[in-house]
């Protein structure tokens, strides 16, 4: 299945579900990618049914309410210091400490790093 | 005891926090390895959350409307001790830094934090099985399941181990698992508890609400941690309501709207009869009855997994192993892409990658306009659909409630659906369009299906949005009319 806005169709090739999986972050095996493939055929069957109503002239509605975010005064609250993280706490949660530093893989500059 | 004869007897000293909170503990010990429930439990952190209560009633001090009261957290609400696990392989070191605002608020009043509850991998799934920690099981009969997502929390109140716990509702994940529970389960409107520090599922539907024994205690517990939040935008900027305030005042003039979909002949016997039952307990009561249409309801299991999946997609994006979570061991020559890849394939099970998936294809290049925004369109259409019965339409009178069923079945055996997981997804059909439209559900004990095993069955009023006070009045009418909740399993 080309990329196109055609998606009347919930049938999906290997190689459809192969680039969802990597749009995904998902390294997925073939016989996953299979299952995956058959799965989501399934659930894509239950969902194009939508296609039959007209919503030509109804708004999208992407959240409960109709008023947008409510934007609190530029100042420290009582909360917000409640959230606020000391080195040692985020020593805790780090997966591995050197010193005062927080260790990562190394990626960049490793042939085909990112 | 339930949450507020448990608050009464501690705070007239009838009996200690420290012995109520070891009483709960010991339930743990012997009941967990059967039910499976809990997959923390907090023995000395409760133990001196207790201690303290018992201090400052010593010493005369004012405690908390929830002072002694022992409660279980579903493990996808963040607690600054222990783990944050959200069921998942990704996240089974996980320890926050930080305490959700509901958790927090609770503690303020003097609850107990007795352990964190099993749940459906980052609450996606109708079952509780979709679980590292395996399934829960459900106490009216073990070799079915408890509902979910929040089963967890929903066994732990069923049982009798604790009389209160808090689970999350994206899609029904409290009230279904109440009705298969036989307990009240209540979401609140959106926005009217704050969801910070809850690991967000679908950010624009997930919404925290407690399990209880009765309505007066689920009132409770949501005035407890209701109220603005600054730390959640979303959160309602009202003033917390006192939910508890004229609970038991009948609402007068009652008109109760039964939708013409939830009388469905694809309803287990068990459940038309429960519905029935319940119309006849609100006629009773001198209600009028009315049908109502909600000529969407049936779009509304594919707009919510469009919908759920599309926002689970990005909400789970930070899980990758670098940001957040387990992180796969890095080969020779690999580069960060296929770290994130492989961290994510052997965290995230089965249910959630099959979620990730269905959301990444969902909102991709192409088909973003097909699958996601036609849902979004659909949503408004639910909206309205809820609204119309709400405002009164086509001469139809303005319903105070809708009465519908939580769920189209009792529990099922566990495994039946592991094979179909569209079949698990087609049973939230009566509580989806309740987060599409953002409006507060609330499940209470209706019945037995005929046994054995004699199955609990639920039903679900539906109330227009921040409307809740008026919503668990109706409720309360209810409970006071019938006698359901009073069968409690057997231990």
């Amino acid at each position: 299945m080309s990329a196109s806005a055609d998606a009347s169709s919930p049938q999906l090739s290997v190689n459809d579900v192969r680039k969802v999986a990597t749009l995904a972050r998902l390294a997925l095996d073939d016989a996953q990618i299979e299952s995956s493939r058959r799965q989501l055929a399934g659930v894509l069957a239950l969902v194009d049914r939508l296609r039959e109503l007209d919503l030509s002239d109804v708004e999208p509605m992407t959240h409960p309410e109709s008023r947008v975010n409510r934007l609190d005064p530029d100042e420290p609250s009582a909360e917000h210091a409640r959230t606020r993280l000391s080195p040692a706490d985020l020593a805790r949660i780090a997966p591995a400490m050197d010193g005062p530093f927080i260790v990562i893989p190394k990626v960049i500059g490793e042939e085909g790093g990112a | 005891m339930n949450v507020l004869e448990t608050r009464d007897a501690v705070r007239l000293r009838q009996v200690s926090a420290v012995e109520i909170a070891r009483n709960a503990l010991d339930r743990v010990a012997s009941s967990n390895p059967d039910l499976n429930a809990f997959v923390q439990v907090f023995h000395e952190g409760a133990l001196e959350q207790a201690r303290a209560i018992d201090a400052r009633l010593a010493a005369g001090e004012s405690v908390g409307p929830l002072a002694g009261v022992p409660i279980a957290l579903k493990d996808n609400i963040a607690l600054a001790w222990g783990r944050t696990t959200c069921a998942s392989r990704i996240l089974e070191n996980y320890s926050s830094p930080f305490t959700a605002t509901s958790a927090q608020r609770l503690i303020d009043a003097g609850a107990i934090i007795i352990g964190k509850t099993n749940l459906d991998e980052f609450a996606m799934g109708s079952s509780t099985t979709h679980s590292i920690f395996g399934p829960t099981r459900n106490p009216y009969a073990r070799d079915h399941v408890v509902g979910g997502s929040s089963g967890g929390s929903a066994c732990a109140v069923a049982s009798g181990i604790v009389p209160g716990a808090l689970g999350s509702d994206t899609g029904g994940s409290i009230r279904q698992p109440a009705g298969f529970c036989n307990i009240v389960g209540f979401k609140p409107s959106y926005g009217l508890v704050s969801r910070y520090g809850l690991v967000a599922y679908a950010s624009s539907l997930d919404q925290i609400g407690p399990f209880a024994q009765t309505v007066a205690d689920a009132a409770l517990v949501t005035s407890v941690m209701a109220g603005v939040d600054p730390l959640d935008s979303t959160s309602a900027d009202a003033p917390a309501p006192d939910l508890l305030d004229g609970l038991d005042r009948p609402v007068t003039d009652l008109v109760i709207g039964v939708p013409r979909q939830a009388r469905s002949s694809a309803n287990h016997p068990a459940v038309a009869a429960a519905l029935e039952a319940a119309i006849g307990v609100y006629r009773r009561a001198g209600a009028e009855i009315i049908d109502v249409d909600l000529p969407h309801a049936s779009h509304g299991i594919a707009a919510y997994y469009l919908i759920a999946t599309a926002e689970a997609s990005s909400n789970l994006a930070r899980f990758d192993g670098v940001r957040y979570g387990r992180r796969a061991e890095l080969r020779p020559g690999e580069d960060l892409m296929a770290l994130y890849c492989r961290s994510r394939a052997e965290g995230f099970g089965e249910e959630v990658r099959r979620r990730i998936m269905l959301g990444t294809h969902a909102l991709s290049a192409g088909y973003a306009d097909a699958y996601y925004l036609t849902a979004l369109k659909v949503r408004r259409l639910i909206a309205r659909d809820f609204q119309r019965a709400f405002d009164g339409h086509g001469g139809s009178p303005a319903c105070h409630a809708l009465l519908m069923p939580s769920s189209p079945s009792p529990a099922w055996k566990i495994g039946e659906k592991a094979a179909d997981p569209v079949s698990e997804y087609l049973e939230d059909v009566y509580t989806v369009g309740v987060n599409l439209a953002g409006l507060p559900g609330l499940t209470m004990p209706g019945g037995f299906a005929e046994g054995p095993p004699a199955l609990p069955v639920g039903v679900q009023l539906v109330g227009p949005a921040m409307r809740d006070a008026q919503l668990l009045r109706i409720a309360r009418m209810f409970e006071q009319a019938t006698g359901h909740a009073g069968v409690r399993p057997r231990a």
